[in-house]
């Protein structure tokens, strides 16, 4: 086992054409962490992890796996396991046969590869015999012994997944890099998988870059989360430091799916004039103010804003009530789902949110304090 | 009704071709298993006799070095074949998965070269060969097919459709270029290179041009050019019947061949062209 070590990114600029996937991307990551790159699709996750590998060149920026630059060495020079989102099994060959494959492919020359000339060429047997005993130990960490005689297109999603993974671990990497390896599997696989993913993680120690587009899947096995918009580093931070601390509307929308209410601060400086969100006076703060559903009340009277109900919808134990405020801001509610039936379309009522539970951001750019139609993340 | 009408009227049309193209063969094989005199005596199909048969088969086989013509042809078709594969699956990796400078005029290049009939390079090439000193020999009737743009295009179009995340987890486990290519590409691809294959040696092997063009030493023949020179020799002359046991013993191995193949080479031309 080699012993965990630490990544360092710095200044990483990747462009195609006239966009930067990666627009000066710097991120540090200890030795055994568990990192992930959280970020709308598109916003160069993949990009990060490609260059990360060597597979894509950087056009400025410098990388160091363990205090070493990789500059100039070849991917597989690395040390570097991924495990992609397609998990790029070699479909012509069994599992064992891609388990063993980096295995191989470094250990044996390409004589000693030959099934016909390689009995010939000295030493290789012996190789050959670790490697199948590497095979078959690498199988039983991951529960798939059964399936090494088959084909990739004879598996599920689920088990060509952990085929994935343990061609990645087999060789023992320095650096996991997953792209989203969980996407494909249904949610109860994924939940399931990704605690399996954690647990061998902080077993075999190795240093992780983990993307995913998820948050709840971040927010559930990260050491660290890394909030990634076009390309750059919004913010970086603990599950818990981001829940709660988001530096901006962007990250506390990402980090509040499916649903995060923002209101003009002016709409309710005039409603609430003394009100304070954790210590700052509304009225004199500009922007917009930001709170989740399950931090917002509804009443039939009261302090707070007015509104109309739009529509509910059942969520099991709770619901989700949509309202439009007086100036047309939609706003959500989680209200226990047995009221449901005391909010129809229609009715009028009054929402209170817990200030100390909400934040105060700048507007949006190009946006001039309320945009009714953008106040709620779909 | 009509749709009958028009399947049945479709059927016959192919039936008709069908039996156009298998009559020669027909006839080829009756008149090699027919007495020298029966040819001619106006009857569709001549009858066949063992005896006769016996004798036209043995003629062919003594009269020529048959069987030689067959060898060269083995070994020309082998060499080529393998040869272009060497070259071609390569080439065709580059020009469907490596960026470089340059890549689309070279494939608009091997685009271009599959519309050159070998008639137009014929004369360089014999010239240079023949400076070479190296008319009547393999080489002569083998280096000029090793490049097969047909090749290299049928196996980019294959290639180009491989999943590139593939590659890179390839390039991440230590596999070179040429073992992505030999280890990967190419196994995924055999019904392209199945295809490829049959196409090739049926080409090679009843090419009479280029080795009429640089082979005029009997043990250099190949089977068509053989064949030829045993026609135009005179030994067979008023002996049709062993021409033909000739042609049969020719052409036997490729039909063979063929019926093995043909699954493949109609799942690997489909492959390509729905590409
Ligand atoms: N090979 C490429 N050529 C051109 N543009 C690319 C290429 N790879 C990625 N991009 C662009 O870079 C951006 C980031 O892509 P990617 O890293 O795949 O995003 P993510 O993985 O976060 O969804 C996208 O806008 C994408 O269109
Ligand atoms: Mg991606």
């Amino acid at each position: 086992m080699t012993a965990s070590q630490s990544l360092d990114v710095s200044g990483i600029v990747r462009a195609f054409g006239p966009a930067r996937a990666l627009d000066d991307f710097s991120l540090s990551v200890a030795p055994g962490e568990f990192v992930s790159i959280l970020g709308p699709s598109g916003c160069g996750k993949s990009t990060l992890l490609r260059v990360v590998a060597g597979l894509e060149d950087a056009d400025a920026g410098t990388i160091r796996i363990g205090d070493r630059s990789v500059r100039g060495l070849r991917p597989k020079d690395r040390q570097i396991a991924f495990v992609f989102q397609s998990y790029a099994l070699y479909p012509h060959m069994t599992c064992r046969q891609n388990l063993a494959a980096p295995l191989v492919m470094r250990e044996l020359s390409p004589f000693g590869r030959n099934r016909l000339v390689g009995r010939l060429v000295p030493g290789s047997g012996a190789v050959r015999r670790a490697i199948a005993e590497r095979v078959e130990r690498t199988a039983a960490l991951l529960g798939i012994e059964a399936l090494l005689d088959r084909r990739p297109s004879q598996l599920s999603g689920g088990q060509r997944q952990r085929v994935a993974l343990g061609r990645a671990l087999i060789r023992e990497p320095r650096l996991f890099l997953l792209d989203e390896p969980l996407a494909n599997l249904d949610a109860a696989l994924r939940n399931r998988t990704r605690g399996e993913l954690h647990d061998l993680q902080r077993r075999l120690g190795t240093t992780t870059l983990f993307v995913t587009h998820d948050q709840a899947e971040a927010m559930a096995i990260s050491d660290r989360v890394v909030v990634m918009f076009a390309g750059r580093v919004r913010q970086i931070g603990t599950p818990d430091d981001l829940y709660r601390n988001p530096v901006d509307l962007d990250v506390a929308r990402f980090l509040s799916q499916p649903h995060l209410n923002a209101v003009g601060a002016a709409l309710i400086a005039n409603t609430l004039p003394s009100l304070r969100v954790r210590g700052t006076p509304v009225a004199r703060a500009g922007g917009v103010v930001a709170f989740r559903p399950e931090h917002a009340r509804v009443m039939e009277a009261g302090r707070g804003l007015p509104f109309t109900v739009r529509r509910a919808e059942h969520a099991g134990s709770d619901a989700h009530l949509f309202v439009a405020l007086r100036d047309g801001t939609r706003c959500v509610a989680r209200i226990p789902s047995e009221t449901i039936a005391d909010w129809p379309r229609g009715r009028h009522g009054i929402l209170a949110f817990d200030p100390e539970a909400a934040w105060i951001f700048p507007a949006p750019e190009g946006d001039a304090g309320h945009a009714p139609h953008l106040s709620v993340v779909a | 009704m009509s749709r009958r009408l028009a399947s049945a009227l479709g059927n016959l049309l192919l039936i008709a071709a069908a039996v156009a193209t298998v009559l020669p063969f027909v006839y080829m094989i009756a008149v090699s298993l027919a007495a020298q005199g029966t040819v001619y005596e106006g009857s569709l199909l001549p009858s066949p006799s063992l005896s006769a048969a016996r004798d036209n088969y043995a003629f062919a086989l003594t009269q020529v070095p048959l069987l030689r013509y067959m060898l060269n042809g083995a070994v020309v078709c082998g060499a080529i074949l393998v040869l272009q594969v060497l070259i071609a699956a390569p080439a065709g990796y580059a020009l469907a998965k490596l960026p470089f400078f340059g890549r689309p005029v070279l494939f608009a290049a091997v685009v271009l070269g599959l519309m050159i009939p070998m008639q137009v390079p014929a004369i360089p090439l014999y010239v240079a060969i023949a400076h070479l000193g190296l008319l009547n020999s393999y080489t002569a009737l083998v280096a000029p097919f090793v490049v097969s743009v047909f090749g290299i295009f049928l196996f980019r179009q294959f290639f180009a459709s491989y999943p590139d995340e593939v590659l890179d987890a390839a390039r991440l486990d230590g596999f070179s270029e040429f073992a992505i290519v030999w280890r990967l590409m190419l196994p995924a691809a055999w019904p392209a290179v199945a295809a490829f294959a049959t196409i090739s040696v049926i080409a090679h092997w009843n090419d009479l041009y280029w080795p009429l063009v640089v082979v005029t030493r009997a043990d250099m023949m190949t089977p068509p050019l053989g064949l030829a020179a045993f026609r135009a020799s005179g030994e067979s002359v008023g002996n049709v019947g062993a021409l033909m046991a000739g042609g049969v013993m020719v052409t036997a191995p490729l039909v063979v061949g063929f019926v093995f193949a043909q699954r493949h080479l109609i799942r690997g031309l489909t492959l390509a062209a729905g590409k």
